[in-house]
């Protein structure tokens, strides 16, 4: 099986957050993305830095929702996969 | 070649060349999104091959507009027609061997790209006969490696790539049959423009998906 790349494992992320109607606890990210806690959790300050997605507290529960940017971000990683996909050139 | 070929085909070629131009800076632009998102080298080499494959056809397009209009409209000289695809031709092998280069470079492992580097230097010095050879030879690598991935993949899109690269070699190997018939000349550009209009077709779908 090969290794998903980083920018894959971002990908992923950001599908699971969308697929859950734009709000996802860390636990749904974490196993549906395949990833460890810390793993998880380095993932997440990466893309909560780049303002892809927030944190978001409810009844004292956390769950990360997807922002504009976010959105925008996705559309264009599904354009890229999907091109790279072509051409046979790995991202 | 004039006596074979008549004078209309050349301004369709030029507008061949000058679509397939246009769809090469299309795709240069979403590899330069794919590099910009990534950081991938294979992706700017992507980038850069379009990008130079497209000039490329755009000077290829002079030549072939400058003969039909001197001859067809202005009933000039042959000797400015054979000075502009002179330059115009010689100019175009440098820049699209390059931008074989760069695609060939993209479909490279990594860890063989710095050798092939070296290699490039005796290819600036190609032409004609030399320049389709070697053109083929870089392009059979990347029909290859496009195989492979459709053959992995199984999807319409790798398909319309596969098909754009291979008809681009066809294009070229057609093209060093020319001086024994000039018929070939016009089957080698009909492969060139189904060939872009499938990497068009694979962006359309790319983007609006």
């Amino acid at each position: 099986m090969k290794r998903r790349s980083k920018l894959l494992i971002l990908m992923d992320i950001l599908n699971i957050i969308q697929r859950e109607d734009g709000k996802a606890k860390p636990t749904h990210i974490m196993y549906g993305a395949n990833l460890s806690h810390s793993s998880l959790k380095e993932y997440l300050s990466l893309l909560l830095s780049n303002d892809f997605i927030e944190e978001v507290k409810k009844n004292d529960r956390t769950f990360y929702k997807l922002t504009p940017k976010g959105y925008d971000h996705i559309n264009e990683l599904r354009k890229v996969k999907r091109l790279t996909e072509a051409f046979g050139i790995p991202m | 070649m004039t006596e074979l070929i008549p004078l209309w085909f050349y301004a369709v070629t030029s507008i061949f060349y000058t679509c397939s131009a246009i769809i090469c800076f299309l795709v240069s632009y979403f590899g330069f999104k794919a590099h910009r998102i990534t950081s991938e080298k294979s992706h700017l080499f992507l980038f850069l091959g379009f990008l130079t494959l497209g000039l490329g056809f755009l000077v290829l397009s002079v030549p072939s507009l400058f003969t039909y209009a001197t001859l067809e409209l202005y009933h000039g000289s042959s000797i400015s027609i054979n000075l502009i695809n002179y330059y115009g031709f010689r100019l175009y092998y440098i820049v699209s061997l390059f931008a074989y280069f760069m695609l060939f470079l993209s479909y490279l492992p990594k860890k063989l790209r710095s050798k092939f580097f070296i290699l490039f230097v005796p290819i600036w010095y190609a032409s004609s006969f030399e320049f389709h050879v070697l053109s083929v030879a870089l392009i059979s690598f990347i029909v290859f490696r496009c195989a492979a991935n459709l053959k992995e993949k199984k999807n319409l899109n790798s398909g319309l790539v596969t098909y754009a690269f291979t008809s681009i070699l066809v294009f070229h190997l057609l093209l060093l049959l020319t001086p024994f018939s000039g018929s070939v000349y016009f089957v080698a550009n009909i492969f060139l423009i189904t060939g872009f209009v499938s990497l068009l077709y694979m962006l359309i779908r790319v983007v609006c998906k």
